[in-house]
């Protein structure tokens, strides 16, 4: 069939402006394919990475027709929309050139925070199940989906994403480790696992299914076993975790108003801070001046987290001991 | 300078800046693609690392017997007797290997083989990958990736290092080693169909070729009968010691136990029904013969040393002899780690001393052949010319071979040479020019294919994969291995012993 290939070379993503080429192909032909057809005989200079073309290599991510995907597992006849495939870069690193992204500051070192290599820990032989979370975050190829996904990275592209943090999950998880509590810590960081707003895209958008988000919920828990308390090394993090505790335990439920105070410092430096925000929601009737009250059941609530201190207090003096 | 340079970041290559880097030596890795993102990802395969000393003989005797008898018996040898430790050294780097309660497990990969071929479910090659990247990343090991190395610096004899270029800049360089490790793949894009990648453009083979290394084994090149149809998806012979069966040009599970094939194989299944839309647990999935193993490659001894001092070779692009004629299912990525894992080692232990004069003029005259290459048309033709010589490839010097058809393959790659010569890249940028990659791709797949073709012309008669329709019996007499250097008047193919028990 004949098909139009329309790529970014230059514009922004919401005005794109294209090259076009066109090209008579297989419908049954790869997307990455065909692209690398049309690089091959009409234009040489035309910027996009890709190798093995069988759905390992995760170097072929690419925007088609306003969907991201690694473009090997897809063919031209399904994606194609009126004979027109139309490519542009992905959202998560800036462009270094037309639809190439810039995979090494924006992905790999980011992974490469977490992939420093297994340090053993003499720890005996290991049964099967204890490294099915490693073979499960094995499965990862680095494609990026996730990070093209990710809603905290579209507002701080320094967050280092569910991809690197599916590094951390897999060392975070092999028994073999003796560094595990280490790079928990790192990964507890700014820009770690307390960043995750978990707001699923991850999961959503991981062609694979290996649920980057689930994995980064396991690795906070993970942090948590290990002794690394919530937004450890953030302390921005660690105030919101903290007043969002406090709020539940002291009323049952979230106080949105303390706690967003309370994350960005208290009373004045949080009022200074929310002010603007805070008057734009009143305006639009999306918080109201009435104060906070207790939700019915608050006090079976609190018992909860007094037994969670209890259990808490007690191991810790069983620890010392 | 470094201690050693490894060209190639799939497992033999970073095998072998790993085994450097233990050794002492500094070590630096310049890949195509990010290691990551090599060829080694897609490997479904196991490896074979039987558990018993018992096993791992009989092991080395049926590699020899698939080799059909020119394989070394040294490297035969060392390889299969080695197979457990280095599974197990893996491990311990952190490969997440199946198990059987706590033993690391062994799958068969033939429906009537022993079971002895340790995996990590239908992710072996993208689990070791992982892991021995991982422990690069650890050890500090410098990565150059989007390198192209374009050629060998060897000065008075001796390799001091490669010439590489930058892929986002255009920036032509020299990187002065004491020792280069070659590790770059094999050559499988001068053939189609095929199981390659992007790139696997035998630039490992064609770089040594043109330094004046010998190559050897060359005439073999190994058929996946289980590629999946129209696609380059080799499937992995896991599956067929899983129940799995080749009937009447499609894999079918028939009576596989559905659930294992489930567990064990979660990316297969889905590669499989993305790439061909079929749903293997339901149905059968069409598959083809394609051009998947070079078993030959830069002649090297078992420690991977070449003809030439300072330059070593691991990985598909090494022929160490270690597969012979024909390679056995779960011998290739288990050869991948042992030639890394030697060559590396072997490297950092040589040392040159000498100094030498480094890459710099050298990188001088590259540059000017890149400008030059910048400069004249290329595109379509180069591309036309590239899918010529894989069809012709395939044709005359694939699953089956004639004199006639060698022949007049050989004219033809001959001519085409001269027709590239006269393109170039199609277009002058400096940033990331596919044109002038796919250009240089074009020159290596050519080398790659004359030292193919000649050997398999030299080669009178029928012996593993090789199969001539006008020799179509083994014969004892050429029991002997193909060593082919490249000389002004063509490819110059020698015979040498086999040294094989």
């Amino acid at each position: 069939m004949q098909i139009t290939f329309k790529f970014q070379r230059e514009g922004t993503r919401a005005k794109p402006v294209y090259s076009e080429y066109e090209m008579d192909v297989d419908p049954e032909t790869s997307v990455f394919d065909a692209l690398v057809g049309v690089r091959e005989t009409q234009d040489g200079s035309l910027a996009f990475r890709g190798n093995c073309s069988v759905g390992f290599c995760g170097d072929c991510t690419l925007s088609v027709n306003g969907a991201q995907k690694a473009t090997c597992l897809e063919t031209v006849g399904k994606t194609q929309k009126d004979g027109v495939i139309a490519v542009q870069p992905i959202r998560y690193a800036p462009v270094e050139k037309d639809v190439m992204h810039d995979v090494r500051k924006f992905l790999w070192d980011k992974v490469n925070v977490f992939a420093r290599g297994v340090v053993p820990n003499g720890h005996g032989p290991v049964a099967d199940e204890e490294l099915r979370p490693v073979r499960k975050a094995m499965r990862c190829t680095t494609c990026g989906l996730c990070d093209e996904g990710c809603t905290v990275i579209d507002v701080n592209l320094n967050f280092h994403g569910p991809a690197a943090l599916t590094k951390l999950y897999r060392f975070a998880f092999d028994p073999r480790d003796g560094v595990t509590a280490e790079r928990l810590r790192e990964g507890s960081e700014v820009n770690g696992i307390w960043d995750c707003v978990h707001c699923w895209e991850a999961t959503e958008h991981c062609p694979f299914g290996l649920e980057p988000t689930h994995l980064i919920m396991e690795t906070r828990d993970r942090a948590v076993a290990h002794g690394v308390k919530s937004g450890y090394g953030n302390k921005s993090a660690q105030r919101h975790y903290d007043s969002f505790e406090q709020s539940v335990e002291k009323s049952g439920w979230l106080d949105e108003r303390a706690v967003a105070l309370a994350s960005y410092g208290g009373l004045v430096r949080g009022g200074i801070r929310m002010l603007p925000a805070g008057l734009r929601a009143l305006r639009k009737g999306k918080a109201s001046l009435k104060p906070h009250h207790k939700r019915p059941g608050a006090r079976e609530i609190r018992k909860i987290f007094e037994r969670y201190h209890r259990s808490t207090e007690a191991l810790r003096k069983e620890k010392q001991a | 300078m470094y201690d050693m340079l490894v060209v190639g970041g799939g497992i033999a290559g970073l095998r072998a800046a790993l085994a450097a880097k233990a050794a002492g030596a500094s070590a630096a890795l310049l890949a195509q693609s990010h290691p990551a993102r090599s060829y080694s990802v897609t490997v479904q395969d196991g490896i074979n690392a039987p558990e018993s000393a018992e096993g791992r003989r009989a092991l080395a005797q049926e590699t020899a017997a698939k080799g059909a008898g020119i394989s070394p018996a040294a490297v035969v040898e060392s390889v299969c007797y080695d197979a457990a430790n280095l599974v197990v050294e893996l491990d311990r780097f952190g490969a997440p290997f199946n198990r059987n309660g706590s033993v690391i497990a062994r799958a068969r990969v033939s429906p009537d083989g022993a079971p002895r071929a340790a995996y990590v479910n239908d992710i072996t090659g993208l689990a070791l990958t992982q892991t021995l990247y991982e422990q690069a990343v650890g050890a500090g090991i410098p990565v150059y990736d989007e390198w192209i190395a374009v050629s060998l610096v060897v000065n008075d004899g001796q390799c001091e290092g490669v010439v590489a270029l930058q892929l986002a800049t255009g920036l032509v360089q020299a990187f002065d080693a004491k020792a280069v490790v070659l590790a770059a793949g094999g050559a499988r894009r001068a053939y189609e169909p095929s199981t390659a990648s992007l790139h696997c453009s035998g630039s490992g083979v064609a770089l040594a070729y043109r330094a004046g290394a010998a190559l050897v084994d060359m005439e073999f090149a190994q058929y996946c009968p289980l590629t999946l149809q129209g696609r380059r998806l080799a499937l992995s012979p896991l599956l067929l010691g899983a129940g799995a069966a080749m009937e009447n040009g499609s894999v079918r599970l028939n009576g596989a136990d559905k659930a294992e094939i489930e567990s064990r194989f979660p990316d297969t299944l889905h590669r499989v029904k993305a790439l061909s839309g079929v749903d293997l647990l339901q149905d059968a999935a069409p598959v083809q013969p394609a051009m998947h193993r070079l078993l030959g490659g830069v002649d090297v001894t078992a420690q991977g040393e070449s003809s030439i001092p300072g330059l070593y070779a691991a990985g598909e692009c090494a022929g160490n002899g270690f597969h012979g004629a024909e390679g056995l299912d779960g011998n290739f990525l288990l050869v991948s780690v042992a030639s890394g894992k030697s060559a590396g080692a072997a490297a950092a232990a040589y040392g040159n001393a000498s100094g030498g004069a480094g890459g710099g003029a050298q990188a001088a005259e590259e540059r000017e052949a890149v400008e030059a290459a910048l400069s004249r048309p290329g595109g379509a033709p180069v591309a036309a010319l590239r899918e010529e010589l894989a069809s012709l490839m395939h044709a005359n010097a694939g699953a089956s071979r004639s004199a006639a058809g060698l022949t007049s393959a050989l004219q033809r790659i001959s001519s085409m040479r001269a027709e590239r010569a006269q393109l170039g890249a199609g277009s002058a940028a400096k940033d990331y020019n596919f044109g002038l990659v796919q250009y240089m791709e074009l020159g290596w797949l050519l080398d790659a294919a004359e030292a193919m073709a000649a050997s398999a012309l030299k080669r009178k008669e029928s012996r593993g994969v090789h199969t001539r329709t006008d020799y179509p019996k083994q014969d004892p007499a050429q029991a002997s291995r193909l060593r082919v250097t490249m000389s002004a008047d063509g490819p110059k193919v020698e015979k040498h012993p086999a040294e094989a028990s």
